[in-house]
C-alpha cells in the first residue's frame, strides 16, 4: 500500500519547516544587525573561549601600554631634573675653577662662596624635582622630600620603582636619589658644603680636592642620565610591540567573534529564497484539493 | 419451500442502511480533520448472514442466498506500536526542549561574552591593581580598584543567584509536574470506566478512546510510562519509581493512585525516569545548575584564599601588613564579599601595594607586592583547580556551559525531526485525508442511491405481482 498522506501531516511539515528556516533567518538577521557571531557560549563554546583569553589579553595589554606611555613620561622629567643638577654642577666647576685661581681676595672668594652655596640650591631642587605628586629621587618612598632642606641627609629609600612592561617583567624607572647624589655624609651636597667652606678659606689644595669630586658627580649624573635616555628609547620599542599586539589581538578577535560581512550576507539571502520557496510551494499545494474538482 | 417474497426489499434496505453508517462515519471524519488525537474511522461492511433452507425435506436450493449487507463495527485506524514509539519521541522531545530553555538562562546568567560577566569583571580587577602597582601613591587608583574588588565580588554573587533561580525554576516545576500526573491519571482513570461500560454494552468507544489517547500523549511529555490494555479496553499505567507505582490501574479502588515529588525524585535518582520534562527538571536541578555552582564556588574559594595570602605579604599605605580583600568567611559564589573587618572600599590606604616598608620615610611608591599578585599569583597553577590558573578554569567552565547548551540544541533539533517522523507515521495510519473522504463519499452516495434503485425494481416488480397478476378478465 502506498504511503497515506493526509492534510494534515501537509500542513504539519509546512509549519515546521517554515518554523525552522524562519529561526535560521532570524538568527542570520541577528547576525547581520549586532555584526556578532558569538552573543551566547552555544553560538560557539570553543570560540568563547578564545573570546575570553583575547578579552584578557587585550585588557593587560592595555594596561602595559599605559604603563609604557607613563613611564617614558616619568623618565622624561628626571631627565630634565637631571639636566639642571648636571648644569649647576657646570656652573659650581666654573666658580671653584675661578676661586682656584688664587689672585682672588677674601671678599671676592665670599661672593664666589654665595655664588656656589646658592648653586646648590638649585642641585637640591633637581634632585628634590616631582613627577605629578611624586617625588622622582626618592627610592619608593614617593611622598618623601629625598633631600629635604636644611640638612643634607637622603629621606627616601633605596629600592627603585618599576612598573610591568610584559607579565612577569618590568622595568624600572627611576634610580633613587642616593644612587646620584652619593652616600649620606659624603655625598654632593655635603661635597658642596666642604667646597663652600674651602672657597671661603681660600684653602687652594681643598679647593682642587673638591673639583674633582664635582667632575666625578657630574659625570654620575651623566651617566644616570645616560641610562635614563637608553631605557626611554627601548620603552619606545617596547610601546610600538605592544601597538603591534594589539592589533593582533583586536583583529584575531574580530575573527573569531564577529560576522564576516559578506559571508553572512550571502548565507541570509539563500535563507530569504529558501523561505519564500518554501511559502510558495506550501501554500500552493495546500490550497489544492479534491473538492476544487468535485 | 420457498423464500419470502419481500426478502430482496430487505435486502436493498441493508444497501441502504449500511451506506447511510458508512456516509454518517464519513461525516464524522470529515468533521474532525482538526481535531487533535482524533482516529480516523471506518464502517466495516460484511455480507449479512445468508438465507439457506437446510431442511432435508426440502427442495435443494442453489447455495445460500445472500441476504445484503450489514456494517460489523465502526473500526479506528490506530496502531498501538507507532504510539508507543510516538510518545517515547515526544518524550526526548520535551526532555531537550527543557534542557534547551533552561540551559540558556543559564548561559545569560554568565552574562559571556559580555562587559558584565565575570570575565570582564576579573579583568578589570587585575587592571586596576596594575594601576595601583604603577602609581601606589595614587588614592584614585586605590579607589578604582577597591570598586573593581568589590564589583568582581557582585558578579560572582549575581551569577550565583541567577543560577540559583534557573534552578528553582525547575524545582517548582517539578512540583507541577506531579500535580499535572496526578490530574491526568484521575482523568484517564474516569475515561477507562467510560470505556469498560461501553464495552460491556457491546459498543465500540472510538472517541473515548482518543481522548484516553491524547491523555497518555501528554503524559509521555512529562515522564516516561509502561502501559498495558486488559480485555475490557482499561489500560493501566505504571510510573517507573522503585517499587513501580501504578497510577493508573482499574483494579484499584476509584482506578488511580497518586504520587508524590518523592516519588519523582526517587525514580530519578533509582534510573527508572529517562525521559520527558521531570527528567530534563530533576537533571538541571540535581546535577547540571549545582555542578556549575560548584564549580564557581571552586573557583571562589580558591581565589579569595590565594587573594589574600598574596595580599597579606605586602604593606598598606601606613606601613601595616597587609590584611584580606576578600571576607576568608565568604567562600563560595552567593557569599564572596569585601572584608568588612578590613574595607578596602571604606579605606583605600588598605591595599597592601608595597613588597616592604623602610622606615623612617616609608615607601609610598613600592607597588611590588601588587606586581607579584599580577605576575606570579594571577598565573599560578592552581592545585584546588587541577593546575589550572584562575582565569582558564573560568574559561573552562563557561565553555562546558556554551557546550552543554550547544549539545542540548543538536539534540532538540534532532528530537523535533524524530517527533515529527513518528506523528507523521501515526498521520499515514490515523489521520483523515480529506481527498480520501470525499472519495469515499462519492463511493457510499452511488451506493447508497444503487441501493435505492434496487428497492424501486423491487417496488415494481410488487406492484407487477400484487396490482396486475391475476386480473384476467376483470
Amino acid at each position: 500500500m502506498a504511503i497515506r498522506i493526509t492534510q494534515n501531516q501537509i500542513s504539519g511539515n509546512f509549519q515546521s519547516d517554515v518554523q525552522s528556516i524562519y529561526s535560521k533567518l532570524a538568527k542570520s538577521q541577528q547576525q547581520l544587525s549586532d555584526g556578532k557571531r558569538i552573543s551566547t557560549p552555544s553560538d560557539d563554546p570553543f570560540g568563547t573561549g578564545q573570546v575570553l583569553g583575547f578579552d584578557r589579553q587585550l585588557a593587560e595589554v592595555k594596561r602595559f601600554q599605559a604603563n609604557v606611555s607613563e613611564s617614558i613620561g616619568y623618565l622624561g622629567s628626571a631627565d630634565s631634573a637631571l639636566d639642571s643638577v648636571t648644569s649647576a654642577l657646570q656652573a659650581i666647576r666654573e666658580k671653584a675653577t675661578q676661586a682656584a685661581n688664587g689672585t682672588y681676595d677674601t671678599s671676592a672668594r665670599a661672593a664666589i662662596a654665595t655664588e656656589i652655596q646658592q648653586l646648590k640650591e638649585v642641585v637640591r631642587d633637581g634632585l628634590n624635582a616631582k613627577y605629578g605628586d611624586s617625588y622622582v629621587f626618592s627610592g619608593t618612598a614617593t611622598n618623601t622630600e629625598p633631600f629635604p632642606a636644611p640638612a643634607n641627609t637622603y629621606m627616601g629609600t633605596a629600592n627603585v620603582i618599576a612598573r610591568r612592561v610584559a607579565q612577569g617583567q618590568s622595568v624600572s624607572i627611576n634610580v633613587p636619589g642616593d644612587a646620584i647624589a652619593g652616600p649620606n655624609g659624603t655625598n654632593v651636597l655635603d661635597m658642596i658644603d666642604q667646597l663652600v667652606t674651602d672657597v671661603t678659606a681660600g684653602n687652594s689644595a681643598g679647593i682642587t680636592t673638591g673639583l674633582g669630586q664635582v667632575i666625578s658627580f657630574t659625570n654620575q649624573a651623566l651617566d644616570v642620565r645616560t641610562q635614563r635616555g637608553a631605557r626611554a628609547a627601548r620603552l619606545e620599542t617596547t610601546q610600538t610591540r605592544l601597538d603591534l599586539t594589539e592589533e593582533r589581538l583586536t583583529s584575531a578577535r574580530t575573527d573569531v567573534a564577529d560576522v564576516d560581512a559578506s559571508e553572512a550576507y550571502v548565507k541570509f539571502t539563500q535563507q530569504q529564497s529558501m523561505y519564500q520557496a518554501a511559502l510558495a510551494a506550501g501554500t500552493r499545494i495546500m490550497q489544492t484539493s479534491i473538492l476544487d474538482f468535485l | 419451500m420457498y423464500k419470502s417474497t419481500f426478502m430482496g426489499l430487505n435486502t436493498a434496505l441493508r444497501g441502504v442502511l449500511a451506506q447511510q453508517a458508512a456516509m454518517d462515519v464519513t461525516g464524522h471524519n470529515i468533521s474532525n480533520i482538526s481535531t487533535d488525537g482524533y482516529t480516523r474511522q471506518r464502517a466495516e461492511m460484511t455480507t449479512s448472514p445468508a438465507w439457506s433452507n437446510a431442511s432435508a425435506m426440502s427442495q435443494v436450493t442453489p447455495g445460500q442466498m445472500g441476504t445484503g449487507v450489514e456494517v460489523l463495527r465502526l473500526e479506528r485506524l490506530r496502531d498501538a506500536f507507532i504510539d508507543a514509539n510516538v510518545r517515547q519521541q515526544f518524550g526526548n522531545q520535551a526532555d531537550a526542549q527543557t534542557m534547551v530553555d533552561q540551559l540558556k538562562q543559564v548561559e545569560a546568567a554568565f552574562q559571556e561574552p559580555g562587559d558584565t560577566g565575570v570575565s570582564a569583571l576579573m579583568n578589570d580587577f587585575w587592571s586596576k591593581l596594575d594601576a595601583v602597582a604603577s602609581n601606589p601613591d595614587s588614592t584614585p587608583a586605590r579607589q578604582a580598584f577597591a570598586e573593581a574588588a568589590n564589583a568582581l565580588a557582585n558578579g560572582f554573587n549575581q551569577v550565583a543567584s541567577d543560577l540559583q533561580n534557573v534552578a528553582n525554576q525547575s524545582d517548582a516545576r517539578l512540583n507541577q509536574t506531579v500535580t499535572d500526573i496526578n490530574d491526568i491519571s484521575s482523568r484517564i482513570a474516569s475515561l477507562n470506566a467510560e470505556i469498560h461500560k461501553a464495552i460491556d454494552h457491546g459498543q465500540q468507544p472510538n472517541d473515548l478512546l482518543d481522548q484516553r489517547d491524547l491523555l497518555m500523549d501528554d503524559l509521555s511529555k512529562l515522564v516516561n510510562f509502561t502501559s498495558t490494555e486488559n480485555a475490557f479496553g482499561e489500560v493501566t499505567i505504571t510510573f517507573p519509581d522503585t517499587p513501580s507505582v501504578a497510577i493508573v490501574d482499574p483494579a484499584t479502588t476509584g482506578g488511580w493512585t497518586a504520587i508524590t515529588r518523592a516519588n519523582i525524585d526517587n525514580a530519578f535518582t533509582t534510573g527508572g525516569l529517562i525521559r520527558g520534562q521531570a527528567h530534563a527538571d530533576e537533571q538541571l536541578y540535581n546535577n547540571v545548575i549545582p555542578g556549575y555552582l560548584g564549580q564557581l564556588n571552586t573557583l571562589v574559594a580558591d581565589f579569595v584564599a590565594g587573594v589574600n595570602t598574596a595580599h597579606a605579604a605586602g604593606f598598606d599605605l601606613t606601613g601595616t601588613a597587609g590584611g584580606n580583600i576578600f571576607d576568608p568567611a565568604g567562600v563560595t559564589a552567593a557569599t564572596i564579599q569585601l572584608d568588612p573587618a578590613n574595607n578596602i572600599a571604606t579605606n583605600s590606604n588598605l591595599i597592601a601595594a608595597a613588597s616592604s616598608w623602610t622606615m623612617p620615610s616609608g615607601e609610598a611608591g613600592n607597588g611590588a607586592n601588587a606586581r607579584t599578585m599580577l605576575d606570579t599569583v594571577r598565573y599560578a597553577a592552581q592545585v584546588a583547580l587541577g593546575g589550572q590558573t584562575w582565569d582558564n578554569y573560568y574559561t573552562a567552565t563557561i565553555t562546558a556551559v556554551g557546550a552543554a547548551s550547544s549539545t542540548a540544541q543538536k539534540t532538540l533539533t534532532s528530537a523535533d525531526s524524530l517527533v515529527d517522523l513518528a506523528t507523521a507515521r501515526r498521520d499515514q495510519v490515523s489521520g483523515v485525508s480529506m481527498d480520501e473522504e470525499m472519495s469515499n463519499m462519492l463511493r457510499f452516495q452511488n451506493a447508497y442511491n444503487a441501493s435505492a434503485r434496487v428497492m424501486t425494481a423491487m417496488d415494481d416488480l410488487l406492484d407487477q405481482l400484487i396490482n396486475r397478476t391475476g386480473r384476467v378478465g376483470l
